[in-house]
């Protein structure tokens, strides 16, 4: 049977950059990017340690495909995400303890972020090894790139700085860099990207890309209304 | 195998070796955890109080993390307030022989930035220096004003904490 | 910190979705009306008040004792997985009409951080209390006042975005874009909480 035409190995990497940047794109993973955006080198941090998480269990993911049945697939997924996710936490509270205590309850957090499980139950659990690899390694850099606009708009504009280099000085709004100025700058950077992929912004959270689409009696009459 | 008992078994496979494996990576990593914590705070004691012996202190009092003597007199207060964020502050409150508070050194803060800037100022920190009573009101930085109140608060209990101490052990 | 204080703070200072950004997913997507912001809400308050009911003993009595407090990640999320699920399961069943109100709601709070959050947070809060029972309690304070205050954005925000639907809006930033903005003005709002308590 001749095998159908499959997407090169450099588009399993670069479109998780931009075209279908899952952040900015895919509307996944927003808690992160609202928290953490306050200073460029802590989102900048944050979007590694996901990238780091994501690689990790995609290959694990991808490497036991054939072995984890359905039914058990979720809480799978799940605890081998949270492995990840402790050892990342080890790894950052011994060799960088200020950016352990920077993200602080988030770190844990990144167990429940949208685009890892989302990605394992998409991709990981159907491609081999080395695709899924390369999609992790993509998504979590298309995602480090969203926390870097958001957290460079913030810090720019809210602290007058940028990687804590004083970029304007003492004229700056202050608002951006509390609570209000997450949302703020999410918004206005959505915006701006879908108008740059010649895209229309997105409508709705839609549970198109959310990974639990499936079991999710919502999409039936909840989150996409 | 029939797939009611299979799937349970893989799943807590999974978790069984997933586990080991993290008790593996916390046993290679303890050490370097509990190094770096104390080379942070060695780094922050040496800036606010200068070079010398420190010891941890083994009493307790309420709401302080930790008490450290430099040999020199000086007491070391070692708190977590909390500022913007709850238990975001890790504060270091010098108290000397004579009960009044010789500096106050901030270790870490996860306040936002500019909050946390405002009171890692000299201009505010400044104010507590030379104060010996926990009842002393204290100025605010406009803007900041939980994260201000926080620290105020360590102080408050640094000197609550080291009236109670000289009760416990009058000659020390 | 004091029972007025946790009331407080969970609902209104610290609110979780408007201050700690926790649980933006299901605040984003399910508020556009009223009646099926309240069926999420009580789902929230529901699988908060339950998880923390069941992770904060197994933190403060198996896992600290045992010095295994790294393994808190994984423990927390598989006990809120599959607690959730059994409930689903169950009301399904038993409660057709409580499953068409909440029910649908579950799943998508299993993943979500403002569940998680809220078990690490109570954990970190109170598991350094000298009585457990004293902990326990406030802890089950905290989770419930979070998720109150949950409810409490995003019924507010629902009205909002019904106003949302008449109003004007450059084509650029039409959809998600004014949501958010929109957000950032009803966090804006709670944020003249901050000088209370």
């Amino acid at each position: 049977m001749p095998d159908s035409k499959q997407p090169t190995l450099w588009h399993e990497f670069h479109k998780g950059i931009l075209r279908e940047n899952p952040n900015l794109i895919g509307l996944l993973g927003m808690c992160p990017v609202l928290a953490i955006t306050q200073e460029a080198k802590n989102a900048l941090g944050m979007g590694l340690a996901t990238t780091f998480v994501l690689i990790g269990s995609n290959f694990v993911i991808s490497l036991l495909r054939r072995l984890i049945p359905p039914s058990v697939k979720l809480p799978a997924y799940i605890v081998i995400i949270a492995g990840f996710v402790t050892l990342t936490e080890f790894l950052l509270h011994g060799f960088r303890p200020e950016l352990y205590s920077a993200l602080g309850t988030f770190l844990s957090l990144i167990t429940v972020n949208c685009i890892i499980l989302g990605r394992a139950e998409v991709f990981a659990s159907k491609n081999n090894v080395l695709r899924s690899v390369l999609d992790g390694i993509g998504m979590g850099l298309g995602f480090t790139l969203a926390l870097l606009l958001v957290s460079s708009f913030r810090e720019i504009l809210g602290a007058g700085t940028w990687f804590g280099l004083s970029v304007t000085g003492e004229y700056h709004i202050p608002v951006l860099t509390l609570a209000p100025g997450g949302f703020f700058a999410l918004g206005c950077v959505i915006a701006v990207i879908h108008r740059l992929v010649h895209k229309e912004p997105p409508q709705n959270i839609g549970c198109r890309s959310c990974p639990l689409a499936d079991s999710c009696a919502a999409s039936k009459g909840g989150c996409s209304q | 195998m029939p797939d009611t008992i299979k799937a349970p078994l893989i799943l807590t496979t999974v978790c069984a070796v997933v586990c080991a494996l993290l008790a593996l990576a916390n046993e290679l990593t303890a050490d370097r955890i509990a190094a770096a914590e104390e080379a942070q705070l060695r780094t922050s004691l040496t800036a606010a109080f200068g070079e010398g012996e420190y010891t941890a202190l083994p009493e307790h009092c309420d709401g302080i993390d930790q008490i450290i003597s430099n040999g020199n007199g000086t007491l070391i207060f070692e708190i977590t307030a909390s500022g913007y964020e709850k238990n975001g502050q890790h504060l270091l409150v010098g108290i000397d022989s004579d009960g009044a508070v010789s500096a106050v050194c901030i270790v870490s803060i996860k306040d936002s930035p500019t909050q946390a800037a405002a009171v890692q100022s000299d201009g505010f920190l400044g104010q507590f220096t030379g104060r010996t009573d926990p009842n002393t009101g204290y100025d605010a930085v406009s803007g900041a004003t939980r994260s201000s109140a926080g620290i105020a608060d360590a102080v408050g209990r640094a000197l609550h904490a080291y009236q109670e101490y000289k009760e416990l052990k009058p000659d020390a | 910190m004091t029972v007025f204080g946790i009331i407080l703070s969970a609902i209104l200072t610290d609110n979780f979705v408007l201050s700690k950004f926790m649980g933006c997913c299901p605040f984003l997507g399910v508020s556009k009306e009223i009646p099926s912001s309240l069926g999420m809400g009580a789902a929230v308050i529901f699988v908060m008040l339950c998880s923390t009911a069941i992770t904060y003993p197994v933190y403060v009595l198996l896992l600290m004792p045992l010095g295994l407090e790294y393994l808190q990640t994984i423990a927390f999320i598989l006990i809120i997985a599959v607690f959730v699920q059994l409930v689903e399961i169950a009301v399904r069943r038993l409660l057709p009409p409580l499953y068409r109100a909440l029910g649908i709601y579950l799943p998508l709070i299993t993943t979500n951080c403002a569940v998680l959050g809220v078990t690490i947070l109570n954990v970190d809060l109170f598991a350094a209390s000298d009585s457990f029972l004293g902990g326990y309690l406030r802890a089950l304070l905290y989770a419930g006042c979070a998720g109150i205050g949950f409810t409490l954005a995003l019924l507010l925000f629902a009205g909002v975005r019904s106003r949302l639907e008449s109003a004007d809006i450059p084509e650029a930033f039409r959809g998600v874009p004014s949501t958010l903005i929109a957000a950032s003005i009803v966090s804006m709002s709670f944020l003249a909480f901050n000088g209370i308590g």
